[in-house]
């Protein structure tokens, strides 16, 4: 389990690096410059090569690179173009801000995606099971932007019962979460569907299991089969689906975080990406790697402690 | 009692149940966007950098003319602006015309422990400017005179009728406290004020949320009318229209197909307010890419376009037709152009350049969809008089350097664009950026004239508007007859207003939070 929890730490690494070296390639890859997008019709040559000299960007692109490794082996992330702070110091007031929303988000889709997915496959193939999987897919394919829109139109604007924009006031936890109602909603509802889907089709296997048949054939309980012998197999699948949804969600996070005007590492990074802030967008996208790239190995680890099957082959 | 045994079992009982993220409709009070002292506006984009040398622009114009004092303040009257003394200051005037005397009121206090506002701060702040990245605001400034403690004399190398408008009593005139400034590393800073002197205070900034500035008790001025500004930031034109009319902000900057739908039917409560627009956009044509070396193609294409149905389908039928690059309500503004609309005019002027079935393409920056519709329109127009146009929607980044030579090559075949530049309350500000040496910078027209070139000399030094207005209007002129410049418009800068406020502005367009009255 050492060795194996090890390699996917490893793994996780590796990804990391190579992220951040095609990350780099690419956002310098991208047209235009922070000195004219700064100066803008004040851009003199004078001037922008002035500015490119004092933020770096006159070296050899590899040697950009390699010093900003070096930084952030340091955990030195850079320093914003514009208003020169440090990036870890933006990264970390936006950070929390969207885990809180992928947190709500993932939290209300696992609450109603799973039990939606066991009671599609306890009733399956009646109506209830159909009209289940309609509403999944329906809820898959509608972009979370269009939902965002939506909900806003609807309960902030017409029905008045949710705030328009904004995250709450700070130190206000009931306004905070208030705020956060809407936002969350829309990021999570595609993954009630997914969720749901994938609980469904791993309960109606796991339903179908010599242990399910052999609790059954001693009169155990129906609830008790489920919830003990059955779901527990179930789940396994859907803590994977769920540090995937981490990925999903920091991309609907982006148009949620725009619509409702909240801070968050999405709507820094598309900001920071219009300006040409080249250690801003590289800073927080290298954060969202990291947390992604480390989700994964987080729930194979933990899949792996919870099943011992898998242990067993260590 | 048993210990508590966390292992595999219990996580997935767990698991299986997860807390529900009730959340217990703690209803916050229904905050109004202007509700008692507290006033909620829109800011598009935060904050980033809040030195005048060195800032980018809007929210960081309204909280230094809230917070920092300055000479002269603009004000619009008799439609156009102007200047007037400001509240710190005894005294403040032209003396000749390189020469502005100054005397501060004594006694005026910079926050914390920093000291009184002299004329060294004036010094100090002005000086800088020469250094700083908006140094083009004071073209002729050579230094600053000491006479004593308050009192000073502003010496220009030359006559500039912008030195007012454009300087002293814009964004950039604004005096900052050397005794504070001198400890800061580079004596620069971003997003916190050094100390500030006026009407309001910074009182805490939320990076990507908002921006609060709250009445200084220590102003001797003017009282403002609300105790608290909540500037938030909402880039997001439909966000902030929704905001809006959800009554969650008071003023907010709207697009301007929402400024089209208010006209008609504004929300209720509301109004809309019509800002004489800093903005101007021209659709350019590159005079050295050979397609339109000849005179007579770009005046087919100035001909050719129908600028009432530009106006109507891009603009909502709200903006203004241009005759020029200086919007209404700045000195040298022009009232009319000396072609029109003629596609049969435009069809005999390319048969005269023998040019038949003239492929061009016009360069417009995605993302503003007034400019891309406006691009699909004229490609309209052009195609109807035998030309073959097409419409290249470009990214900002790449955009702007499109006619700049330190880019590329990419300036030898650009061919028709459509630009839109700011302008401040001062003509020259518009001019700069056509001149003989902003070919390959900023004149991607690549003209020169010299006559332009010397009307520019004149204009700078000549302080009477009443000839100074002709100069400029010539140059326009100038610009037209080359071809190069077919006049669009000065693009719409409206604002949603609760009637419960009466808003103010600065030149730019820019909220002025110490101007905004209770109704």
């Amino acid at each position: 389990m050492l060795v194996y929890t090890l390699q996917r730490i490893g793994l996780s690494f590796l990804i990391c690096v190579t992220s951040i070296c095609l990350l780099f390639s690419a956002i310098h890859l991208i047209p235009g410059d922070p000195a004219s997008i700064m100066l803008g019709s004040r851009a003199t040559p004078e001037l922008r090569e002035r500015l490119n000299h004092e933020l770096g960007l006159d070296q050899p692109v590899p040697m950009q690179l390699v010093n900003f490794l070096g930084r952030v082996a340091q955990g030195d992330l850079g320093t914003d173009l514009w208003s020169q702070r440090p990036v870890s110091t933006m990264v970390a007031e936006s950070l929390p801000y969207t885990l809180t929303l992928i947190a709500a988000g993932l939290g209300w889709s696992a609450l109603v995606g799973i039990p939606l997915g066991c009671y599609s496959a306890i009733r399956r193939n009646t109506w209830a099971d159909r009209l289940t999987g309609i509403l999944s897919v329906g809820t898959i394919s509608i972009p979370s932007f269009v939902v965002a829109i939506y909900a806003l139109l609807f309960f902030s604007i017409e029905l008045d019962w949710f705030p328009v924009i904004g995250a709450g006031d700070e130190g206000n936890l009931g306004d905070q979460l208030w705020h956060l109602v809407l936002p969350s909603f829309a990021v999570g509802l595609g993954w009630v569907g997914y969720l749901a889907r994938i609980v469904r089709a791993s309960m109606l296997e796991v339903m179908g299991e010599n242990h399910v048949r052999t609790a059954r054939a001693f009169g155990l309980p129906e609830g008790k089969i489920i919830l003990h012998y059955a779901l527990r197999i179930a789940i396994l699948p859907t803590i994977t689906l769920l540090a995937l949804a981490i990925g999903g969600m920091l991309s609907s996070a982006v148009f949620a975080e725009s619509i409702f005007a909240r801070p968050g590492i999405g709507k820094l990074i598309v900001d920071a990406a219009n300006l040409r802030d080249y250690p801003l967008v590289q800073g927080a996208a290298l954060t969202t790697v990291v947390l992604f790239a480390f989700a994964m190995p987080i729930a194979d680890l933990l899949v792996a402690w919870l099943d011992p099957r898998v242990r067993a082959t260590f | 009692m048993t210990r508590f045994n966390f292992n595999r079992r219990s996580v997935l009982g767990g698991a299986g149940a997860l807390a529900a993220a009730a959340t217990l409709g703690i209803k916050p009070e229904q905050v109004l966007g202007a509700e008692g002292g507290v006033l909620k506006v829109r800011m598009v984009g935060d904050i980033q950098v809040l030195d005048p040398g060195y800032m980018i622009g809007g929210a960081e114009t309204t909280t230094l003319f809230a917070c920092m004092p300055r000479l002269a303040e603009p004000v619009f009257e008799n439609g156009t602006w102007n200047w007037k003394p400001s509240e710190y200051v005894d005294k403040v005037g032209q003396d000749d015309e390189t020469h502005i005397s100054f005397t501060l009121k004594p006694g005026l206090m910079w926050s914390g422990d920093i000291g009184e506002l002299t004329a060294e701060d004036v010094k100090y702040s002005l000086e800088r400017m020469l250094k700083s990245d908006w140094s083009a605001r004071f073209p002729t400034l050579d230094h600053v005179d000491i006479k004593d403690k308050y009192s000073g004399v502003i010496v220009l190398k030359a006559p500039f009728a912008g030195t007012w408008l454009m300087g002293i009593a814009s964004e950039s005139g604004s005096i900052l406290p050397k005794a504070a400034m001198v400890k800061l590393k580079d004596e620069k800073f971003t997003t916190e004020l050094p100390g500030s002197l006026g009407p309001y205070m910074l009182a805490s900034w939320t990076p990507k949320q908002k921006l609060v500035l709250k009445a200084d008790p220590n102003w001797k001025g003017t009282k403002p009318d609300f105790d608290e500004i909540q500037i938030l930031d909402i880039e997001d034109g439909k966000a902030a229209e929704l905001a809006f009319e959800a009554k969650e902000i008071a003023l907010a900057s709207i697009p301007t197909e929402t400024a089209a739908r208010y006209s008609k039917t504004p929300p209720a409560n509301s109004k809309l307010v019509k800002l004489p627009s800093p903005l101007f956009t021209w659709l350019g044509c590159n005079t050295q890419n050979p397609k339109f070396a000849d005179i007579k193609v770009r005046k087919a294409i100035q001909r050719a376009v129908d600028l009432e149905s530009v106006l109507v389908g891009a603009y909502g039928g709200i903006a203004s037709a241009a005759h020029g690059v200086v919007p209404d309500g700045i000195l040298g503004h022009r009232d009319k152009s000396k072609y029109a609309y003629n596609p049969d005019e435009a069809k005999d002027l390319l048969k005269q350049a023998g040019v038949s079935d003239l492929a061009v393409d016009i360069k417009v920056l995605s993302g503003e969809t007034a400019q891309v519709t406006a691009g699909q329109i004229i490609q309209a127009n052009l195609n109807d008089v035998g030309m073959k146009a097409t419409v290249s929607t470009v990214d900002s980044g790449p955009y702007w350097n499109l006619g700049l030579e330190s880019k590329g090559d990419a300036w030898k075949t650009l061919e028709l664009w459509l630009m839109r530049f700011r302008c401040s309350p001062d003509p020259a500000d518009a001019m700069q950026w056509f001149k003989k040496d902003q070919v390959g910078v900023w004149n991607w027209e690549r003209w020169t004239d010299a006559e332009f070139e010397k009307l520019w000399e004149d204009g700078l030094k000549e302080t009477d508007p009443a000839k100074r207005a002709p100069i400029y209007q010539r140059m326009q002129e100038i610009m037209e007859d080359t071809g190069a410049y077919t006049w669009i418009t000065f693009d719409p800068w409206d604002y949603a207003s609760s009637t419960d406020i009466n808003p103010g502005f600065d030149p730019g367009g820019e909220i002025r939070a110490e101007l905004i009255k209770k109704a």
